[in-house]
C-alpha cells in the first residue's frame, strides 16, 4: 500500500498543530474580550507586533509572562523597561516623535480602567503613540 | 516495423490521503465557530503633554470632548457619558465586588450570569442596538457638519480611573461608527492610577 501521500498529509497537519500552539500560548492569555461592532478584522499584523494581555484583576501579561499588576512599583518598573526595549527595537518616526512599535491591548472587559491607564502611561513613556485594542465582533463583520 | 512498447500500468493508491481529508473536513466541521477578534484604533497623548493643554492662538483646541465618569453603588457601577460637557447616557455594570462573587461561583452559573451580562452590555453599548449609542453617534456626525475635515478632529476621550473597561471601548467603537479618526485618550492624572490598591 502506497503510504506517502498520507505521510505528507500528517506531517503537514504535525506542523500546522505546532505552529498554531507555540504561538497562541506564547502572546495570548485568556480574558472576556469586550464587544465592538465597528472593530476591524485583525489583518497582517507586523511581525514585531505587541500584545499586551490585562487580566480582569489588572495583571499584566507580554509574551507569556506575568508583570503583576501595574500599579505596584516593582511591575511597573519591568514593564517600562520591556515596553523600552520593545520600542528601541523598531524604527523612531521622526516626523511624529514616537516610535513605530505597534501594540495591541487585550484587555478584560471587566478590567477597572485605571489598569488600563497605566499601560497607556507606560507606553507614552516608551513614546508609543498607536495603540490597539482586541474586541469581539459580535456580528463577525469587519 | 513495430517497436513493442512496455505498457506498464500505473496506478496512484489515494485511499488513505481520501481518509484523512476527510478528518480533517470532520475535524473542521465540528469545531465550535470561533468568534472574530476584532480591533479599534486609538492615540496616546505624547509624553510629558499636561492634563488639559493650554489653548494657543495657532494651535486651537480640540473641538470633541467624551468624558466618562463612574460611580460604584453597592454590586453595581453606573457610568456617566458625556458629550461636550452634556450627559448622553448612564450605563449600569457589575462592580468589581460583585464580579468577584461571580468569578467564585460554579462555572455553569458563572457562565449563565456573564452571558446575560453581555447581552445587558449589547443593548446599552452597541450602538446598532442601544439608542442611546446610536444618539451618540448621531450628535458626533452633527457636531461635524461643515467641514470633512471635521471627522479629522481629535477626539478626547477622558475617562475615571474606575470606569469598566469595556465601556471605555464601547466609545472608542461609538468613535469609530462615526468616522472619527482621531480618537484620543487624555493624559491620566499619574499619582491616581498608579496608587496602590
Amino acid at each position: 500500500m502506497d503510504l506517502t501521500s498520507m505521510i505528507d498529509v500528517c506531517f503537514l497537519l504535525i506542523a500546522f498543530f505546532i505552529m498554531v500552539t507555540e504561538v497562541s500560548k506564547a502572546e495570548v492569555v485568556e480574558v472576556f474580550l469586550p464587544q465592538a461592532s465597528y472593530a476591524e478584522e485583525d489583518v497582517n499584523p507586523p511581525d514585531d507586533r505587541v500584545i499586551v494581555n490585562i487580566t480582569r484583576i489588572g495583571e499584566v501579561w507580554i509574551r507569556g509572562r506575568n508583570f503583576g499588576k501595574p500599579n505596584d512599583p516593582d511591575a511597573k518598573k519591568d514593564i517600562e523597561l520591556e515596553f523600552k526595549n520593545y520600542a528601541e527595537g523598531v524604527p523612531f518616526n521622526e516626523e511624529t516623535q514616537a516610535s513605530e512599535l505597534t501594540v495591541l491591548v487585550r484587555a478584560d472587559a471587566h478590567v477597572e480602567n485605571r489598569y488600563v491607564q497605566c499601560v497607556q502611561t507606560l507606553l507614552v513613556g516608551a513614546k508609543v503613540m498607536k495603540l490597539h485594542y482586541s474586541a469581539n465582533n459580535p456580528s463577525g463583520d469587519s | 516495423m513495430a517497436k513493442e512498447v512496455d505498457q506498464e500500468e500505473t496506478s496512484l493508491d489515494m485511499t488513505s490521503m481520501i481518509d484523512v481529508v476527510f478528518l480533517l473536513i470532520i475535524f473542521f466541521i465540528l469545531m465550535p465557530p470561533k468568534k472574530m477578534e476584532g480591533q479599534l484604533q486609538s492615540y496616546l497623548p505624547q509624553d510629558g503633554q499636561s492634563e488639559t493643554p493650554p489653548p494657543k492662538d495657532e494651535d486651537p483646541p480640540p473641538k470633541f470632548y467624551i468624558d466618562m465618569v463612574s460611580q460604584v453603588e453597592g454590586d453595581k457601577v453606573k457610568t456617566q457619558i458625556k458629550f461636550n460637557g452634556g450627559l448622553v447616557t448612564t450605563v449600569t455594570s457589575l462592580s468589581i465586588p460583585a464580579l468577584d462573587k461571580i468569578y467564585e461561583m460554579p462555572s455553569e452559573q458563572k457562565r449563565k450570569i456573564l452571558e446575560e451580562e453581555m447581552a445587558n452590555d449589547e443593548a446599552m453599548l452597541d450602538p446598532n442596538v442601544s439608542p442611546d449609542m446610536m444618539k451618540l453617534i448621531k450628535m458626533m456626525g452633527d457636531a461635524a457638519v461643515g467641514s470633512p475635515e471635521n471627522k479629522d478632529t481629535d477626539v478626547i476621550i477622558t475617562a475615571t480611573t474606575n470606569v469598566p473597561f469595556k465601556v471605555v471601548l464601547a466609545i472608542l467603537n461609538a468613535g469609530a461608527g462615526a468616522e472619527f479618526k482621531n480618537l484620543k485618550f487624555s493624559a491620566p492624572d499619574k499619582a491616581k492610577i498608579f496608587a496602590p490598591d
